[in-house]
């Protein structure tokens, strides 16, 4: 069962399109990465699965065809939304109560232990607690509804690496104990080769990589070979980037399947991070099934 | 070192259909500091009226008790005490009238405005909307729940203030028809004050920002009532008069002159309070017909008055003689109510239609 799908998404503000033509499977048991920069679209797509946004075209459907945004939807996915926002005029208490109150069912106890271990008072006023704490106050709040799908907007944008690591620590013990599905946007790409086991990677709006991160980067390898042999290499492979020398070139290439390469060139595997950066430096380039992939006009060259 | 509460969280709730109880809570929690705010000034005026009205009601009491409504020779010296100890509340009147008035605008501006402007502003919409509860349940409940603590206060607060009228209308200084008295009765200031709320509401969704919206709901629910002390409420009450011709016998000559001269201005009822026959009607209008039947302009009127006070000591009879008759528009006294039930229902159904207007904003505007 996918978690989200969604279908030729678009949604326009004004004359702006944030995303469109999005077409997208997220399967559910994972802890999903969507990465992009930004304004790729990323929030825009989340806030149409979680319902928050109406699609200009396509629709979203959750749970393996539940309107995006509807009562039986809503009961089943938690969201945190990119800074946490939470009402800051109120303390922490008065949220736990305002949430509580939102929701069929609530674990409150989940939500005073998790607060009680970050040492977050709950008398005191949720704007006079820092980035870090908000951002845990939300996510505690969240997993206190134990959704089967937890979406969260960027969480990492605004925390320091402890901070970041005590926060997805919380959601990946979430995940082992519950076997919740996850979807974060993020663009710190260093944080997800850890956490994350499949990829979306989203570039003005389009989708250019979907699927298990391990599939993705035992598919794509770094070829470095004679700077006379790189046309030979776009015949058998798909180029996501090109790095020439004057004599070198350095290829990022998805193999598809195709193992034989010429004996002067070596091939190196690809870190995710390394793989993310190229395929984002070219919005053209895409991993999935597309006319535009590996087609000789569309890769993006980079002399060094 | 976490802060000690001594209020125990209650257990997770389980609901069969309508939250109403949670959502009240959710509320309370939100909005508890505007609603005692404005309840507060809700109470204060509440105070003041009744302050006020009490030394007016006593006063008012000694007229009924010697019958000043039908002055004779045994008590008219009492009377003429009396009467200027009430006119000299007329300023308090003044005033009481116009806070009354201004408590939709209050409503409008601190508890329509910023509910959903401050969802957007502050992106708490993105919290709260992406929880079990629908949104637009949210938002019907929330409105319910607002409208609710207002109106209940503001009908109290109506019938206080017509209270404080009664005594200025039954010695003929003021009118339970006339603008304001009108529109903050029992009936109608709840109804004022649930407009002020949806405006708020809708014009908050609308514009995203709460000191925009606060701005721009004072202006448009402020020019709605002034549009109706200017015209609305003329029109409204023009609606389906009785014309008659009124005897001369009897009448405030100079009040009936006052209603022909400035006919067809809108501002008629202004003056002509027609006290004698029939009994609490309203006069919407007056006009002279010459001896032709036709009606006169009011350059021709104003000839007319001058004509009559030339030849006659007792001009309505000259008039009479000469065949010019007076006529009147008015409503007749027991329509008072269904009036009323027409502009509660007009100022009602504006609400539900900024409600829903709001819903649909919210569904798509996100």
């Amino acid at each position: 069962m996918n978690v989200i799908e969604v279908s030729n998404l678009g949604k326009r503000y004004g004359k702006r399109w944030a995303i469109r033509d999005c077409s997208l499977s997220i399967p559910a048991g994972e802890v999903v990465a969507l990465v992009g920069p930004n304004g790729a679209g990323k929030t825009t797509l989340l806030h149409c699965a979680v319902g928050l946004v109406e699609p200009s075209t396509g629709c979203a459907k959750v749970f393996g065809g539940l309107q995006a945004g509807s009562p039986e939807a809503l009961a089943r996915i938690a969201f945190v939304a990119q800074d946490a926002p939470l009402y800051k005029y109120l303390s922490v208490h008065a949220v736990i109560e305002l949430t509580r109150n939102l929701n069929r069912s609530f674990d409150t106890n989940l939500v005073r232990e998790r607060l009680d271990d970050l040492g977050i008072g709950l008398s005191q006023k949720v704007g006079k607690l820092s980035g870090g704490q908000q951002s845990q106050l939300a996510l505690a709040l969240a997993l206190a509804r134990h959704p089967d799908l937890l979406v969260l907007d960027e969480p990492l944008a605004r925390l320091d690496p402890l901070a970041r690591s005590e926060f997805m620590g919380v959601v990946m013990r979430a995940v082992a104990e519950e076997g919740l599905s996850v979807v974060l946007s993020s663009h710190v790409v260093s944080e997800l080769e850890r956490v994350a086991s499949y990829l979306i990677v989203l570039n003005v709006g389009r989708v250019q990589i979907a699927g298990d991160i391990d599939s993705v980067t035992e598919d794509h390898v770094l070829l470095t070979g004679p700077i006379d042999e790189v046309d030979q290499v776009r015949e058998s492979f798909d180029v996501v980037q090109i790095l020439r020398g004057d004599r070198q070139a350095r290829l990022l290439v998805r193999i598809n399947g195709v193992a034989d390469i010429g004996p002067l060139w070596e091939s190196s595997s690809v870190s995710l991070e390394e793989l993310i950066l190229a395929y984002l430096r070219d919005p053209d380039s895409s991993a999935i099934s597309s006319p535009m992939s590996g087609g000789s006009s569309q890769i993006r060259e980079v002399r060094t | 070192m976490n802060a000690v509460i001594t209020e125990e969280i209650s257990p997770p709730i389980s609901r069969s259909s309508l939250p109403l109880r949670a959502m009240t809570r959710v509320t309370w929690l939100q909005h508890r500091s505007l609603i005692l705010g404005v309840l507060g000034l809700f109470g204060a005026l509440a105070v003041y009226v009744v302050f006020n009205s009490d030394a007016v009601h006593a006063i008012y009491a000694q007229y009924v008790l010697h019958k000043c409504s039908a002055p004779v020779a045994s008590n008219i010296r009492t009377c003429i005490g009396i009467t200027p100890r009430i006119q000299a509340f007329s300023d308090t009147l003044t005033l009481v009238n116009i806070a009354v008035q201004v408590v939709p605008v209050v409503v409008g501006m601190f508890i329509g405005a910023p509910l959903i402007a401050r969802e957007f502003e502050s992106g708490t919409y993105r919290f709260t909307w992406t929880q079990g509860m629908p949104r637009t349940l949210w938002l019907t409940l929330k409105i319910a729940l607002l409208a609710f603590a207002v109106i209940v206060p503001a009908c109290l607060l109506g019938l206080l203030a017509g209270g404080y009228n009664n005594p200025f209308n039954a010695i003929g200084l003021a009118n339970r028809w006339q603008i304001a008295q009108f529109d903050m009765t029992g009936l109608t200031l709840p109804a004022w004050t649930l407009l002020g709320l949806a405006l708020g509401t809708f014009v908050g969704a609308l514009v995203k920002r709460t000191v925009s919206a606060m701005a721009v709901t004072g202006a448009v629910i402020g020019g709605c009532i002034v549009a109706v002390f200017w015209k609305l409420d003329y029109l409204l009450l023009s609606i389906g008069v009785r014309v008659t011709t009124i005897s001369p016998e009897g009448l405030n000559y100079g009040a009936l002159n006052m209603g022909a001269e400035t006919s067809g201005t809108g501002f008629g009822r202004y003056g002509a309070n027609i006290s004698t026959q029939p009994v609490g009607s309203w006069l919407v209008n007056g006009w002279y017909t010459g001896p032709n039947g036709g009606r006169l302009s009011s350059h021709a009127t104003h000839q007319l008055i001058i004509r009559a006070l030339e030849n006659s000591k007792r001009q309505i009879v000259w008039l009479a003689q000469h065949h010019y008759a007076y006529w009147v528009s008015y409503q007749p006294a027991n329509r008072y109510w269904i009036f009323q039930s027409v502009e509660v229902a007009v100022l009602v159904g504006l609400s539900v239609v900024l409600a829903w207007g709001t819903s649909t904003l919210i569904r798509r505007r996100a």
